[in-house]
This record gives structure tokens, sequence and C-alpha cells, in this order.
């Protein structure tokens, strides 16, 4: 089991070369790790129990709230942050889809210093990112326009009309 | 215009704030805030300068920022980008300014979402800013938003809007290049086959590499 971060840089988590990362780089990576206000002070996730799951839960975020882009998600497991005072709540919005309110959660409890500490853990193992290009993002958006269910929660659904 | 208040809010609190803390009934924006702004030459605008009844840019834009829960429903988007449009080339150039110092990655991308809907009047303030060299992660967004624009909002200044993402295609950010694939994908053919043939030659990075050939064959299937 792991967890999705939503909405990172690639460069902040691609190093070039194959040198040790440098406290700068990590210090940037871990941008992508502090908690926003709007969460309530949690980072906001998706825990994804395997790999069937994962990119159709990335795709399902993009197409329901944005209009196609290529996306770039961290994984990221659990001795990541392993010793580490965390907690992860399940929570979610009232408007989210089912399928990701059923699967979004919260990581409380990182303060700046640990999202330090936590994106060195990550980049010391070589980071894990998801990508997904905006022709996927496309492709699935266009067929679920057709899905009654999910089309009344896609956002922006003439953007998977053209 | 109190337009927060006009603006409809689902009745059923967010589960995502714990302990009860629940405060989405009012915006903490103030023309005042607005004053205070990041703005950079040449840009001089505040809220003041909109005409009358405009939507407040600043009301609207915390509203942007807590584009989520209660505010996420696609019909609460649909009503926000619908009063940013009424703001107009102002509203855009207002928004781009405030926007400028962020660097929190998804709210950058409502800001791209919200100038892509701002459409045609966007467009100037757009490129004025990508000339003055605003930061990475700022351009990120402009370049984003020209990607989803759509073709009849930015049809009257294709050559200035290529030559814009030419300038991006050439940034030594990894993340403004990508974005600016991106933007040439939605140029219409002539324009974006050319500069996306170009660009796969010097593309240095394996992955935008691959990114740029795959956009340039997504040109052929919408021809």
């Amino acid at each position: 089991m792991w967890w999705l971060i939503r909405s990172v840089r690639r460069s902040r988590w691609t190093p070039d070369g194959t040198a040790p990362v440098s406290r700068e780089f990590t210090q940037t990576a871990s941008a992508d790790l502090i908690p926003r206000p709007i969460d309530n002070g949690g980072l906001s996730v998706y825990q994804i129990p395997d790999s069937a799951e994962e990119k159709l839960t990335a795709t399902l975020h993009v197409v329901l709230t944005r209009k196609p882009e290529t996306v770039h998600f961290l994984r990221i497991r659990r001795d990541h942050f392993q010793n580490l005072p965390l907690e992860i709540e399940h929570e979610f919005s009232p408007d989210q889809h089912p399928y990701l309110k059923e699967r979004h959660r919260n990581i409380y409890g990182i303060t700046a210093e640990l999202s330090v500490q936590i994106a060195g853990n990550i980049l010391s193992q070589g980071a894990d990112v998801l990508t997904i290009t905006a022709g996927e993002i496309r492709t699935r958006g266009v067929k679920l326009l057709e899905d009654r269910e999910f089309a009344a929660h896609i956002a922006f659904p003439n953007a998977y009309r053209r | 215009m109190a337009l927060a208040h006009a603006i409809e809010i689902p009745a059923e609190p967010s589960n995502r704030v714990r302990a009860g803390a629940l405060s989405f009934n009012a915006v903490a924006g103030t023309r005042e805030s607005a004053l205070q702004l990041p703005i950079r030459p040449p840009f001089n605008l505040s809220p003041g300068s909109l005409p009358p009844n405009t939507p407040d840019p600043s009301e609207l834009f915390e509203l942007l920022a807590k584009w989520d829960g209660p505010y996420a429903g696609g019909n609460c988007l649909r009503q926000q980008t619908a009063a940013w449009r009424l703001t107009g080339a102002e509203g855009a150039a207002w928004l781009i300014a405030r926007s400028s110092e962020e660097t929190d990655i998804e709210l950058l991308d409502r800001v791209a979402l919200t100038l892509s809907e701002i459409g045609q009047p966007a467009i100037d303030p757009i490129l004025r800013w990508v000339d003055c060299s605003a930061g990475s992660e700022h351009l990120c967004a402009l370049f984003q938003a020209l990607a989803w624009m759509d073709r009849t909002q930015t049809a009257e200044s294709i050559d200035a809007i290529a030559a814009a993402i030419d300038v991006g295609l050439g940034s030594d950010s990894k993340d403004v290049r990508e974005k600016a694939i991106a933007a040439a994908g939605a140029l219409p053919y002539q324009n974006a086959a050319t500069l996306l043939r170009e660009h796969i030659d010097v593309e240095r990075d394996p992955t935008l590499k691959a990114l740029t050939t795959q956009t340039f064959r997504s040109l052929g299937a919408e021809c």
C-alpha cells in the first residue's frame, strides 16, 4: 500500500546526475510536502491499495477537477515517514466523487522541518513519480462524459468535448 | 459588490474540517489588501481601477484559494469562473500580478484555469508577464493557461503567442519547458508543428523529448 501526493513538479523530484542530492535540492522538493492551509493543515493524498488502482485514481482526480494536462504524482510509502509523529485521517470533501472520497486521506503533523526530512528519505531511495499525459487524461475524460454518474462531477466538461 | 455571498455555497459542511471548526461563511478579501500586492511594471492595477459593478478580484481570489470543500462543486466553480470573466483584461492582469509570488502548485493551477476561462482578454496580460520574466512557477501557470485556452480565444494573437511559447521552450527550467510544450500543442497545426519540430531536435531532457514527440504526433490526429 502506498499514497499518491497530488500534483508535484517533476523537476523537484528528478535530480540531474547520480551524485548525492544536495540539501538545497531537498529543500526545494520539500515544498510539495508542506500542507496547505486549505487542507486544514493536512497533506492531501490518495491511499492506493495496489498498482491497478493508482492510474485510475490519479486520472479521475484530474478529469473531475481540471482541464486536460500532463500531471505528475509522487508515490510515497510508509517507510518514507517511519517513526515520525504523523497521523493519517480518512477525510474528504462532500462534493468529491465516491471513488475519490473512499481513497482520500490527509496526513497530519508535517511541519516544515519534517517535510525536509521526508523529502530526504524519498530522494535518498530515488523518488517514484507517476506521470500521466494530457492525451491520456483527455481520452479518459471523453469516455467519462458518456457516463452520467461521472459526467455530473466533471467541473470543466467542455474541455473534454473538443 | 459582495460577490462571495452571491455565489451559491452548498449547505453541507466539508468533512475535511476537523473538530467542527467550520468557516466558509465569508471571504476576507478587502479592496485595501489589494493595494499591497506585488505588482510590477507595466501593471499598476488595483480593484479600484475596474469599472463599477465589476466583481472584486480580491474577493474572488479568496474563493480561488479556497477552491476546495464547499467551494469545489462544479456549479460553484462555474459561477466563480463566470464572475472572473466579467472582470476582463483588468481582472486577468490583477490575478496574474496577485499570483506572481505564489508557489502552491494547486493554487497556480486554478489561476491557470481561471485565466483560460477569461479567455481572449487575458492574453495580452499573460504575454506581457511572460515578457517581463516572471518566476518559473508563475511562468508554468501562464503557459498552462495558454494551453487550456480555446482556439477561438487565441486566434487573433497567434503570432504573439507562438513567439512567447518559443521563449518558454528555450527556458532553463524543465517545468517551464513542459508547460510551453503543452501550450505549443494547443496552437493551430502550422504554428504548433513548426515549434514542436524544432524543439524535438534541441530538447535535452529525455522525458520532455518524448513528450514533445507525443504532442507533435497528436497534432496529426487532430487534423
